[in-house]
């Protein structure tokens, strides 16, 4: 009862201890609040909302853009899920592609940030501005640079390989499926090491010295030092590159264009030799834009949202559990 | 004082935030009312009572060509020619229906996507009041190129894209024993005639010299000459019957290695164009001017073209359309005007001839044989219109539908490259089918 009541006398007066202050009252705040929020939540309305709700309606459309919109149900997710065998393909060859590129990224940019950050490293900005490079380079020239450096017949890796005698005939980059997907991979990890390096040298860089020194006193070495101190307090960082390394990675788009679909490369279907490098994206940009198939495109970024979301939910649960542990 | 004039302030202070906000407001209605205005339509004339005439193009020559039309017919007339991408030009095409904005009166319509836009019923039949345009004025390859699902004429070709062989003379002359394009016209009468002599080709030269730079070229030339339809009249997957055959020639020649692997039109295979290694090209209407003269420029005179084994093929062409929505009555009627001028009337296949080393649409011109009488090119050294003209006479076409961007751009390509991998052509055919179906929803088997 004793504790009830104390319970009671300490909730009591905190609720009702909420004077309106001058100038502060709830309907006037709230009118201001409105008013000054009006044109960002309009934009958001206009451009995002709708934008949302317009492509959820034509999902269950047949749409070319040009003659009039035609309700089919849900057709289009039928075709999508049960005849266009593109769909799963497009989602499987994203997923390997990340799955290539990636763990490759994040350790060599893990391996450069570390380096790159000691003190003593001569030309080191130089070095940083190497790796940085490739990243502000634009996807058009790296499709071009890409295609020409793995040409089959021309191109400068078959012609190293085949010196080096690792290989005896030229391999078909961009024409096999499965070489098809590692180009792209590498292309992904030259262009993308140097912005994840960035990234985990700022996180680095927030380490305090004080945790080093501690650690040497100690008697740690470099590796106990990087795996003990430096690795797990780069937590946070890690987890940012990761989970925006999945988004990119499902958001893939200019690279597979530009590497299969360039003036270098050859003709190609859209996503490659046999679809091989068919993202989601560039299906469904394929679809929408290309087929104008306004209304199964729509379907298809649906989808992409629900795997995009799902994956990004589960990685960060994984990641969340692994701080808490 | 203070107090009084403070509560004063407190009055009007919001008042004057109201104000400024309605003025804000307002200001933004009229901005956003003045720029709807601008777009809802587009001006009929352009206030002196002349009717204005818009053209999306990617080719300034079109623009000259109006300008011949404005001197030669004087029409009362504002023409504007709106240069827009040709890779983007169905999306904004599309972007303009959707937005209700103006559209062209002059639409054109490049190969690849025709069939997609003519498929979606918004452009005007031709052959209907007020148009009136009679399709036996057209040369008869080029009808089932200007014809919609529904057999409606929606557009005029504007340089028809029939194709033969180029080939480098002192290589034909090396390796096939003459460069007179009679004689290798008889010589190479069969695809059969053509990989038995370029297996000896291959022999002398020690497996230097081929017969075609890509395997894209020859593949293209020997399905094109297949006139079947990529679907039925009844919506069902032809693909088989209109792919196979070339796809087998094709593979027998690459599988003889008459065939090299360069990529089409990349850098490479244009360097090869004065590279001297391969005798023949795949040579359309266009080719002359935008692909070999600038690729080899020094070699005047060393080009010659035939009609390829198994007759001409057409690759390419832009044709001239007239969306309904465009503009208002008076600037379509204008428009077509224009298109009958330039393409399907005596003036303007003349003004094709001297202007572009071409021929039109225009059949009834060609029963005259002088037509094309001295009109020999600088770089070739030879009458091109005429000889494409002759070229023409066998050509057959495959009815345009709106599978073909899918089908050419997506499937043929993929055949190719599964030629260059070694798959046999029933996997190859059986694994386009299977993409057919996936890519072409509607397809009905």
């Amino acid at each position: 009862m004793k504790e009830k009541s104390a319970r009671n006398i300490i909730i009591t007066p905190a609720t009702n201890s909420r004077k309106p202050r001058r100038g502060n009252k709830p309907g006037k705040r709230n009118r201001y609040a409105i008013f000054f929020l009006a044109p960002y939540i309009a934009g958001v309305l206009v451009f995002w909302i709708l934008p949302i709700l317009f492509t959820f309606a034509i999902s269950f459309t047949k749409w070319d853009g040009f003659n009039a919109m035609q309700f089919i149900g849900i057709e289009n997710y039928k075709h999508l899920f049960l005849e266009d065998g593109r769909f799963f393909k497009s989602l499987f060859n994203t997923v390997v592609i990340m799955g290539l590129s990636i763990p490759v990224t994040l350790v060599l940019a893990l391996i450069f940030a570390y380096i790159l950050s000691g003190k003593a490293l001569y030309a080191k900005r130089f070095l940083q501005l190497g790796v940085f490079l490739p990243y502000i380079m634009t996807p058009v020239a790296v499709g071009i640079i890409f295609a020409l450096l793995f040409d089959q017949h021309y191109g400068f890796v078959n012609r190293i390989l085949m010196y080096l005698h690792i290989i005896q005939s030229p391999l078909p980059w961009l024409g096999n499926e499965w070489l098809a997907r590692i180009t792209l991979a590498i292309a992904l990890i030259w262009m993308y090491c140097g912005y994840q390096m960035i990234l985990l040298m700022s996180g680095m860089s927030m380490i305090s010295e004080d945790v080093y020194d501690a650690a040497r006193i100690d008697g740690a070495n470099t590796r106990q030092v990087f795996f003990r101190i430096t690795l797990p307090l780069l937590k946070g960082v890690l987890v940012f590159v990761v989970i925006t390394s999945l988004i990119g990675g499902f958001q893939l788009f200019d690279e597979p264009l530009l590497l299969f679909n360039s003036s270098l490369s050859g003709k190609f279907p859209i996503g490659g030799p046999d679809n091989a490098a068919l993202t989601m994206s560039l299906f469904f940009y394929n679809e929408s834009y290309t087929n104008f198939n306004f209304g199964y495109g729509a379907a298809i970024s649906y989808m992409m949202f629900v795997v995009i979301a799902l994956i990004s939910f589960v990685s960060m649960k994984i990641m969340d559990r692994g701080d808490r542990l | 004082m203070r107090i009084r004039k403070g509560k004063g302030n407190t009055m009007k202070q919001p008042m004057k935030k109201y104000f400024s906000a309605a003025l804000c407001l307002f200001a933004l209605s009229t901005m956003l009312f003045a720029s709807a205005c601008s777009n809802t339509g587009g001006a009929d004339s352009g206030g002196d009572g002349a009717v204005d005439v818009v053209m999306w193009g990617w080719g300034e020559e079109w623009g000259f060509a109006f300008e011949a039309y404005m001197e030669a017919e004087a029409p009362d007339v504002n023409f504007e020619y709106v240069a827009v991408d040709g890779d983007e030009y169905v999306q904004k095409l599309q972007a303009a229906v959707s937005a209700g904005t103006r559209l062209p009166d002059i639409a054109a319509l490049e190969m690849d996507s025709r069939g997609q836009l003519m498929s979606l019923g918004i452009f005007e039949n031709l052959e209907s009041p007020p148009y009136g345009l009679d399709r036996s004025e057209i040369m008869d390859f080029l009808i089932p190129l200007c014809t919609n699902s529904e057999g409606q004429v929606v557009g005029v070709e504007t340089q028809p894209a029939p194709g033969g062989l180029a080939y480098r003379r002192e290589l034909a002359k090396e390796y096939l024993g003459t460069d007179d394009p009679s004689e290798l016209e008889s010589k190479l009468q069969t695809w059969d005639d053509f990989i038995a002599l370029g297996k000896e080709v291959k022999e002398k030269s020690g497996g230097k010299v081929y017969m075609f730079a890509s395997i894209d070229e020859a593949a293209f030339i020997l399905t094109s000459q297949n006139s079947q339809p990529f679907v039925t009249e009844d919506g069902k997957s032809n693909l088989t019957a209109a792919l196979k055959g070339g796809f087998e020639t094709t593979k027998e020649m690459y599988d003889a290695g008459i065939v090299d692997v360069l990529g089409d039109q990349t850098p490479a295979w244009n360097a090869s164009l004065s590279g001297g290694e391969h005798i023949f090209y795949a040579c359309p209407t266009w080719y002359p001017f935008y692909v070999i003269e600038p690729n080899d420029p020094e070699g005047i005179g060393q080009w010659g073209i035939i009609s390829p084994p198994g007759g001409g093929y057409n690759m390419g062409g832009t044709l001239f359309g007239i969306p309904s929505e465009a503009g208002t009555e008076a600037s379509r009627l204008e428009a077509w005007k224009f298109i009958k001028w330039l393409t399907l009337s005596e003036a303007g296949a003349e003004w094709i001839r001297d202007n572009w080393d071409s021929a039109s649409s225009y059949k009834p011109i060609y029963s005259d044989p002088g037509f094309f009488e001295g009109q020999v090119n600088p770089y070739f050294e030879m009458n091109l219109p005429e000889a494409f003209l002759r070229i023409s006479q066998d050509v057959t076409t495959r009815p345009i539908t709106k599978y073909d961007t899918i089908v050419v751009d997506e499937l043929m390509p993929q055949g190719y490259r599964d030629i260059e991998a070694g798959k046999s052509v029933d996997e190859i055919m059986a694994g386009l089918e299977k993409s057919f179906k996936e890519q072409a929803g509607d397809l009905k088997g």
